[in-house]
């Protein structure tokens, strides 16, 4: 094979390989969070009770980041009611002031089985959050799935649903 | 009114260079036609400017019932930045890039049609692109397209950061350089298409050495507006449209290289058509990963599938066209042996290295991608992977860019032209044992293969200056100039990287602090009012003492959009710059402030300079020889 | 809190990337210390940025990022402990650094295939 039709088939090759990319492209779903255990905490609820991970165990939950200055977390709270007839969900109170929060939740309502305080998103860093909103699926202690951004009907049926 | 007008001569463009195209088709057998293609090529180039025009003058006067300047202009911007904003987002980008494109097309067809195949495939080419990107631009991207029914009574303005003049002019700067690209690729192309007889290289040579001036500038000067305006203190980052933006320059550096010897000789014939093709195919590359948001990247400012998919469609079939009649017509030529150690052979070598990095790049940008597609799992590809692979080759060049110096033209390699070259080694190493004796400054290994790479290119070109007789027959100044840019710029980034540091540090209001390698003293901090932002200002002195450097690090509020930003203070010598950041006031009623000593910055900026003034020597004299 | 602080504390949420926001201090016992954690904040990317990394942006996903370095660095940890906590939390998306492991290794050996492959060319062209 020659210089020429080395290059014109490698070239070729690499913009028929980007063009199958580009429709294969597929950039919702990160699966690499699925099937680790969820981390170690030790720390309180809202209400100021000691909570730890083995409130998680043998339960399947959806585990929402929130807090009382973040605007998506409005916007996604009535999906959320809804939802908590269906399954149990745990908040986990994001770099919040605790009486911001409850205020927020008598506001808008509380559906929470539980509110996990989170002042400095230490726990968040270990569950690899990176704002809030987010939502976790967990089973028995095991994060199943991960959505970033707001829950909508549109992505539970999408990444939560199939999984329950 | 002037908005439709714009719009009637851009589709009425549009439709002339349709016309020239299927005309310069049925000119290739009918030569009695050709002598109509070149006013009808003209009027439309000239039909597309004065459309630009009419939007330029639009945007100056405030015409916010056009959609893009009431999102993108504001009537208390200077009249600078009412201009500028044209180009801050996706349409009027693309308008400025189709309108360059047609002043390079425009230029080189006054300048050089003659009525022969090859010179009427240049311009049947040159319409078709004209036509293809002037139609994605009316189609999909119009920037003239109006508000209706209600005018807004004011634009929702630029965006701060892009309120600077490097914005201004570097965008159009780095435009003309991709653009100008086609001039080769439309040479190439027609050489193949024609089977023209001719030296294709030598009338497209001087057009390809502008736009790579231009390109070299538009980098040099976005590398620049990153270090003074986004106030990190970086002047690369490897983002992927600095990568995008690197690879046609690359390829640009390959080919110019290439058509030195093939406009003189017979040799790197095939190189050159095939660097001349593949370099215009990686600037519409950029266009599109730039507006496909396809890459996450600082600066993808539209994600519109529609627009990606066109611009993807258009790129693909014009690089299978080009590369399937490279592979078929381009085994033409003559094989011809080149001597090891002519100056053709050293020229081979860089085709080679610039080769290997324009692919390495390629493969960095698209491996997550690949990844992604897959493994369905993301992964990054930054700054560490480049400098790694960077690293080798720069030295790999640098070696041979210095030992090439004086090379002759089909002459094989003389033993006794090893002299400097071994000089120049013995040199660079003396003065790194000298500074880690005295200084006790140690390298890493990819700053040592960055600082000799560079060293023994300035060594070796010095010594050549010095010793060799006959200096004219061997080198040129422009090459001179170019290649000790390049040796300075490179010795710069291995010391910046080495000596450069950082600082975060919390001060009170006139109490002095010690940092471990600095005495920072903030006197204190004001508030005042700029034409379309209040700001407020810190005085701080570092260092204080004789040698002590006032500088004023502020942070802004843009009225219209309420956004803040930070403007960073810097205090620059020829070895380092003080690069002062003013951060928020903490609970304990302190001032953060980053503090950044960033060495060298002189060098990076003079090499690049050094190296634009060398092409542009290097653009006279080949200006010269074809006349 | 100071006025001006509050003034712009306000308009935070809409900033872009050029605005320095930091407010926290990053002190440290050694300069070694201190030098390492530019270099490793500079090659974690933030995980919610468009590009860049933690050390240039300031989202405060990175100043909580760069919180947790600063922590770890003056608790002597070592830099390939602190990669391993952040790509264990975030992916190997929050690594700028490829590892040197499977099919990362296509990557990095991709440069120095290129440049046999052509070097091979060069010398079949000289016979």
């Amino acid at each position: 094979m020659n210089l020429h039709k080395f290059f014109g088939l490698l070239l070729l090759c690499s913009f028929f390989m980007f063009l199958g990319l580009i429709i294969l492209d597929n950039k919702d779903s990160d699966s690499f969070l699925s099937g680790k255990a969820f981390p170690e905490f030790n720390t309180q609820t809202l209400d100021g009770k000691n909570i730890t991970e083995e409130y998680l165990a043998n339960k399947t939950l959806l585990v929402n980041i929130w807090a009382s200055w973040c605007i998506t977390c409005l916007v996604e709270h009535p999906f959320l009611e809804d939802l908590s007839d269906e399954i149990q969900i745990v908040g986990i109170n994001y770099k919040d002031n605790p009486e911001d929060a409850k205020a927020w939740l008598t506001k808008h309502g509380n559906f929470f089985s539980v509110n996990i305080q989170d002042p400095l998103g230490n726990l968040a860093i270990d569950l690899g959050v990176t704002g809030a909103p987010e939502s976790f699926l967990v089973v028995n202690g095991k994060i199943v799935s991960h959505v970033i951004g707001e829950l909508n009907q549109k992505k539970w049926e999408m990444y939560f649903a199939p999984n329950l | 009114m002037i908005g439709e007008l714009a719009n009637f001569l851009l589709v009425l463009s549009l439709s002339l260079f349709l016309g020239s195209t299927l005309l310069g088709l049925s000119a290739r057998k009918t030569a009695s036609i050709r002598i109509l293609l070149v006013p009808i090529f003209t009027n439309a180039n000239l039909l597309l400017l004065f459309s630009f025009a009419l939007l330029v003058y639009l945007a100056v006067t405030d015409d916010f019932s056009i959609r893009y300047i009431a999102s993108h202009s504001n009537s208390a911007l200077p009249i600078f930045y009412k201009i500028s904003a044209i180009w801050s987002a996706h349409e009027g980008s693309m308008f400025l890039w189709v309108s360059l494109l047609g002043i390079w097309s425009l230029l080189f067809i006054r300048n050089n049609y003659k009525k022969d195949l090859f010179n009427t495939d240049i311009l049947t080419l040159l319409s078709l692109i004209l036509f293809l990107f002037s139609a994605f631009l009316i189609f999909t991207s119009n920037p003239l397209e109006r508000i209706l029914p209600i005018t807004p009574t004011n634009g929702a303005d630029i965006n701060p950061i892009l309120q600077d003049p490097g914005l201004a002019i570097h965008p159009p700067m780095l435009y003309m350089g991709y653009v100008g690209f086609v001039i080769p690729f439309a040479g190439a192309v027609a050489n193949l298409t024609s089977g023209s007889t001719g030296n294709w290289v030598t009338s497209v040579k001087s057009w390809t050495i502008s736009a790579w001036a231009f390109l070299t500038a538009g980098i040099g000067l976005g590398s620049a507006w990153a270090y003074y305006e986004l106030g990190w203190g970086g002047y690369w980052f490897w983002d992927p449209v600095e990568n995008i933006a690197l690879l046609p320059w690359l390829c640009g550096t390959a080919l110019v290289h290439s058509m030195t010897v093939s406009s003189k000789t017979s040799d790197l014939k095939s190189w050159s058509n095939f660097l001349a093709i593949l370099v215009f195919v990686l600037s519409l590359f950029g266009a599109f990963i730039v507006r496909s948001g396809i890459i996450d990247s600082v600066h993808s400012f539209a994600s519109d599938p529609t627009r990606g998919l066109y611009l993807l469609s258009m790129i693909a079939s014009i690089s299978l066209f080009s590369f399937s009649l490279f592979a078929i017509k381009g085994i033409n030529y003559s094989k011809k042996v080149t001597l090891l150690g002519s100056k053709e052979s050293f020229i081979y070598i860089n085709n080679i290295l610039l080769m290997t990095a324009i692919f390495s790049v390629l493969i960095g940008v698209l491996y997550p991608l690949i990844y992604e597609a897959s493994l369905n799992s993301r992964i990054s590809v930054g700054p560490p992977f480049y400098n790694t692979i960077f690293g080798p080759m720069v030295l790999i060049a640098g070696l041979f860019i210095g030992s090439s110096i004086e090379a002759q033209w089909q002459r094989p390699f003389q033993l006794a032209k090893l002299i400097n070259p071994i000089i120049s080694v013995v040199i660079t190493f003396a003065v790194i044992f000298v500074l880690y004796l005295v200084k006790g400054i140690i390298f890493s290994a990819l700053e040592l293969l960055s600082l000799i790479g560079g060293s023994f290119i300035l060594i070796s070109y010095m010594l050549s200056l010095l010793i060799t007789e006959n200096k004219k027959r061997i080198i040129n100044s422009g090459s001179i100039i170019a290649h000790l840019g390049l040796g300075i710029l490179l010795m710069g980034v291995a010391l910046n990287s080495n000596l450069s540091y950082e600082e975060t540090i919390a001060v009170e209001i006139n109490s002095p602090k010690q940092t471990a390698r600095n005495v920072i003293l903030l006197h204190n901090i004001k508030e005042t009012e700029g034409p379309n932002f209040s700001s407020i200002v810190a005085e701080v002195e570092v260092n204080p003492g004789p040698n002590a450097v006032n500088l004023f690090p502020e942070k802004r509020r843009y009225i219209t959009r309420g956004q803040v930003t930070s403007e960073t203070a810097i205090y620059s010598n020829l070895y380092r710059d003080i690069y002062l950041n003013l951060g928020e006031l903490n609970d304990q009623n302190q001032w953060i402030l980053r503090l950044q000593l960033n060495y060298f910055i002189s060098f990076i900026w003079g090499g690049v300079m050094l190296m634009v003034l060398g092409i542009l020597i290097f653009l006279r004299r080949a200006n010269n020889e074809s006349a | 809190m100071h006025p001006i602080f509050k003034f712009f504390v306000l308009t935070l949420l809409l900033s872009p990337q050029t605005l320095f926001s930091q407010s926290q201090e990053f002190k440290f016992a050694s300069i070694e210390y201190e030098d390492r954690f530019y270099a490793l904040t500079n090659e974690i990317r933030c995980p919610k940025c468009t590009s860049g990394s933690i050390a240039s942006s300031n989202a405060p996903i990175a100043e909580d990022l760069k919180r947790k370095v600063y922590e770890q660095i003056v608790n002597g940890k070592t830099d390939e402990e602190i990669k391993a906590y952040i790509v264990d939390r975030y992916g190997e998306f929050a690594d700028f650094r490829p590892s040197f492991v499977k099919w990362n290794l296509f990557l990095w050996f991709a440069p120095a295939v290129f440049l046999i492959i052509f070097g091979f060319l060069f010398f079949r062209h000289q016979n």
